[in-house]
């Protein structure tokens, strides 16, 4: 089923649109659960809050491309669900990912006038991916967005290892320039 | 925590950029088979044309003799004429790199497997006035805020150390 069918069925609130979500992008939130959380009962609940999230904001949202509205509800299901294991034990996978991104955090000082809105930061830095060359920003998105290993990244784009974690160095050092050269704090 | 803002507003890029995650790969998979097919082909081609070539050979004894005669020559003619910078097998091969903030000298040798924190990429013009062989003309240049005497050269290779030239 064509991606605007499914949004017409959550429109028409017809429950139909869950599984018909299912069958088509199932498999791709799971993944998108597996790479951030550990446990297997977290990954299913967080894909059927998903659905559930879907839901409630079609209507009256009308997303532009399904595939990445769901991906986005997921991810942030999945970083809500790692807030909440904070004091107890997190997923390691996760902790990496996020450890990785430290090296992005602009200096605090750079400029303390201005409090920065998530989405503005994340127009800074649409902005500067959409400038970077195709292949490191894919990369560097499989990464940081989908959650992918560094081994599964190198088979998908046919590169080696070593040359997948020296693109997300680099990037992450001029992701970290960038932020701080637009004057974002956090 | 800082990082999970960063991860939260990765979060909100431009769809078309999440495209890009799925259209590179399915652009590689068409192409996929030709380099495997074009590499067969060739060593077939290569095989058969050696076969061929010795096969016409009349003169193989004489040819041998002359090769190793030539390779002894050479191996007498840069003994003689390299002198100090002769390379000797095993030994560190050094590059040297000329920026606007002075020069630096490294071997392939001397790696890191991280960056110190106090590592600034530098952003001004360099280059490589030797490099005995090496591919070190591609990488990013750090320099230690802390020492400015290290500098690094990040490369797909590795991370070399580099030091600065007195």
């Amino acid at each position: 089923m064509e991606d605007f069918q499914i949004i017409d069925l959550y429109f028409a609130r017809d429950e139909s649109a869950i599984d018909e979500t299912d069958k088509k992008y199932g498999r791709l939130l799971y993944k998108i659960a597996a790479n951030i959380l550990k446990s297997l009962e977290d990954r299913e609940e967080v894909v059927n809050d998903t659905y559930m999230g879907a839901w409630n904001s079609m209507p009256p949202t009308r997303p532009a491309a399904l595939r990445h509205f769901l991906s986005r509800i997921t991810r942030n299901l999945c970083l809500n669900r790692l807030d909440y294991k904070k004091a107890k034990k997190r997923s390691q996978y996760g902790e990496t990912l996020l450890s990785e991104l430290e090296d992005c955090v602009p200096d605090s000082s750079s400029s303390p006038e201005k409090i920065w809105e998530d989405r503005e930061i994340g127009q800074v830095i649409s902005d500067f991916l959409s400038r970077q060359d195709r292949l490191k920003t894919a990369v560097f998105l499989r990464r940081y967005f989908y959650g992918e290993r560094i081994g599964e990244i190198s088979r998908f784009f046919g590169i080696s290892e070593r040359k997948v974690k020296y693109t997300l160095y680099s990037m992450r050092e001029k992701l970290r320039l960038e932020l701080i050269s637009k004057g974002v704090t956090l | 925590m800082k990082s999970e803002r960063i991860f939260k507003a990765i979060g909100m890029v431009d769809d078309s950029l999440l495209n890009l995650c799925f259209e590179i790969k399915e652009k590689k998979k068409k192409i996929s088979w030709v380099k495997p097919l074009t590499v067969a082909a060739c060593i077939v081609l290569a095989l058969g044309l050696g076969v061929k070539i010795r096969d016409l050979l009349p003169l193989k004894g004489t040819m041998e003799n002359s090769m190793s005669q030539q390779s002894a020559q050479m191996s007498g003619e840069s003994g003689e004429t390299t002198g100090e910078s002769a390379v000797e097998d095993g030994a560190p091969v050094f590059f040297t790199l000329v920026t606007e903030r002075g020069e630096f000298r490294g071997s392939g040798e001397e790696t890191v497997n991280e960056l110190p924190r106090s590592a600034e990429i530098y952003e001004g013009q360099w280059n490589v006035s030797d490099g005995e062989g090496k591919d070190f003309f591609s990488g990013e240049l750090y320099i230690d805020t802390e020492n400015e005497n290290t500098a690094y050269l990040v490369t797909e290779e590795g991370i070399f150390i580099l030091s600065r030239l007195e």
